[in-house]
């Protein structure tokens, strides 16, 4: 049942960061996920940095420390995909796996360390942006930075309808659990793993096609109030002189570190 | 069993209801209930609640008021878990605690159709929808065909089998909806605003037909008129806690408590 209770990441607070423009954030954030990725592996003195400039971003935003953590897990599915890495690349033994006789090779090690590292520091930035920062702004920001219209508003739409597709869903599956019962009859509840997996497919077909006859209903209503094309956000407002000084420290800081990890 | 005090007024019968006595076994009875959502905001406080088998229940009370919410509890979708703040009390349905080890058997004695007939409906047939508790329970082929055979006839929707939910009326989709819960055969029902959305042709079919079950009701309603063409008993609910329970001919002769609580006379 819990399974579609969907959260705001949102994090409300009044740290400094959650002052500063959404467009700087943005930008800062997708420099750094490019910055990182531009260290070669197993550069630790540059990854090191990388993780002080997150630090300092959660202390400036005065998020809680758990927060981030946890939610800076959704980087774990990655270490599955990078680990055959360390059986893979060539290079000196440093193990062998017992049975199984594969051999890890310490360039091996040192790649997927890397990997490890360069997605959790992107996904730690990620989550202290979105933490940070309200949705309505991210979007906004990404229109001002002049994304394409399309993207801003399927994303905008995207937030808007994921908590009511999501309840819809939560409907759903309690109107499931109230009919899955034991019978007084002393019958083998439960039925086939198979049957079960077809119901929940068919779950997920009917959400899909309501969506998108939501969607056709959204569209139409739309249309009734003059929509063309473009969603208008408010005026714009001019970046302040902290804003300006944020966006250039932080370029020269991790410029200043990319060239110093790859002289 | 749970020590209940009797009743203090009569339920009253009208001429189309049966009288219910008081030596008719308790179907239902919720003691002290207690429930806050997550967010601090308690729905339901202090409520006690004691339902006689064969009785017609409306729950009324404006939205918010925390029907949906003691309607949730009955077949254990909400419950009072302990450590959770501002929740606690016992629910028994008929004679059966509401525990982890008794939840399955107390949801195929406790049928619940919600409002919405796209949620009750998840499959891509009627058939498929309508067994899909018998499938559940694990019963054999055949008796799950004629169980949903039986089910269907009973909301008058026959032949019904290979159509599609979505293809079909609104008023249908509700007799539907109550088609799968008839097919496990529950000694209660639980509806939740069982008239909203439907044409007056199609709300006097189900009035008709509701009439006809012999289940213990409890609905949810804004619908005056259905509960007094259908209920025996009547429930004002109002910022959680049950504030009137009295026959239902009293209630809705009441204007003056009608009033009160923002209600209507039918």
């Amino acid at each position: 049942m819990s399974a579609f209770a969907l959260g705001e990441r949102y994090h409300h607070g009044d740290g400094l960061l959650y002052r500063a423009d959404s467009r700087i954030k943005l930008l800062i954030a997708i420099l750094f996920v490019f910055a990182v990725t531009a260290i070669p592996e197993g550069h630790w003195f540059a990854f090191g940095a990388f993780g002080m400039f997150v630090t300092v971003g959660v202390a400036l935003s005065r998020l809680p420390v758990w927060l981030v953590g946890c939610r800076s897990l959704l980087a774990l599915p990655f270490i599955a995909a990078a680990i055959p890495l360390i059986f893979t690349r060539p290079g000196d033994t440093v193990f062998t796996v017992p049975l199984l006789g594969w051999t890890a090779s310490d360039i091996g090690l040192v790649a997927v360390g890397s990997i490890l590292l360069k997605s959790w520091l992107a996904v730690l930035v990620a989550v202290v942006l979105t933490s940070c920062t309200q949705p309505v702004d991210l979007i906004r920001g990404l229109e001002r930075l002049r994304v394409p219209r399309v993207l801003a508003s399927t994303i905008f739409f995207m937030y808007r309808y994921l908590f009511v597709i999501g309840a819809e869903g939560q409907r759903l599956m309690r109107a499931r659990e109230s009919r899955s019962a034991v019978s007084p009859l002393g019958y083998r509840a439960g039925g086939t793993i198979g049957w079960r997996a077809r119901v929940l497919g068919n779950m997920v077909g009917s959400l899909f096609i309501r969506s998108y006859e939501r969607s056709e209903r959204i569209y139409a209503a739309m249309l009734a109030r003059g929509y063309d094309g473009t969603v208008r956000f408010g005026d714009e407002r001019a970046l302040a002189r902290a804003d300006w000084l944020l966006l250039t420290s932080t370029l020269a800081v991790l410029g200043g570190l990319v060239i110093y990890a790859r002289l | 069993m749970l020590d209940f005090k009797p009743r203090t007024k009569p339920i009253g019968s009208n001429d189309h209801t049966i009288t219910i006595g008081h030596e008719s076994p308790v179907v239902i009875a919720i003691r002290d209930l207690h429930y806050a959502y997550p967010n601090g905001h308690p729905a339901l406080v202090d409520t006690n609640l004691t339902i006689r088998q064969g009785e017609r229940v409306a729950v009324m009370g404006p939205n918010g008021a925390g029907k949906s919410t003691l309607l949730m509890h009955l077949n254990g979708i909400l419950r009072p878990r302990p450590g959770q703040t501002g929740c606690g009390g016992a629910i028994e349905v008929a004679g059966l605690s509401l525990t982890d080890e008794n939840l399955r058997r107390i949801r195929a004695l406790v049928g619940v159709v919600f409002q919405n007939p796209d949620d009750q409906l998840f499959s891509p047939t009627v058939y498929d929808d309508v067994a899909y508790g018998p499938l559940y329970m694990g019963m054999p082929r055949a008796e799950i065909e004629q169980r949903v055979r039986e089910a269907l006839a009973a909301v008058d929707t026959s032949g019904f089998e290979e159509r599609m939910p979505h293809h079909l009326s609104i008023g249908q989709r509700k007799r539907i909806s109550l088609a799968t819960v008839l097919v496990m055969d529950p000694q209660v029902l639980i509806l939740d605003e069982p008239s909203a959305g439907l044409d007056p042709r199609a709300r006097r079919g189900l009035i008709a037909l509701l009439r006809g079950l012999p289940q213990t009701l409890l609905a949810s309603t804004h619908d005056m008129r259905l509960v007094r063409d259908l209920f025996d008993r009547a429930i004002i609910m109002q910022d959680g806690r049950i504030v009137v329970d009295a026959p239902a001919i009293d209630v809705l002769s009441d204007e003056a408590l009608l009033e009160e609580y923002g209600l209507e006379a039918p």
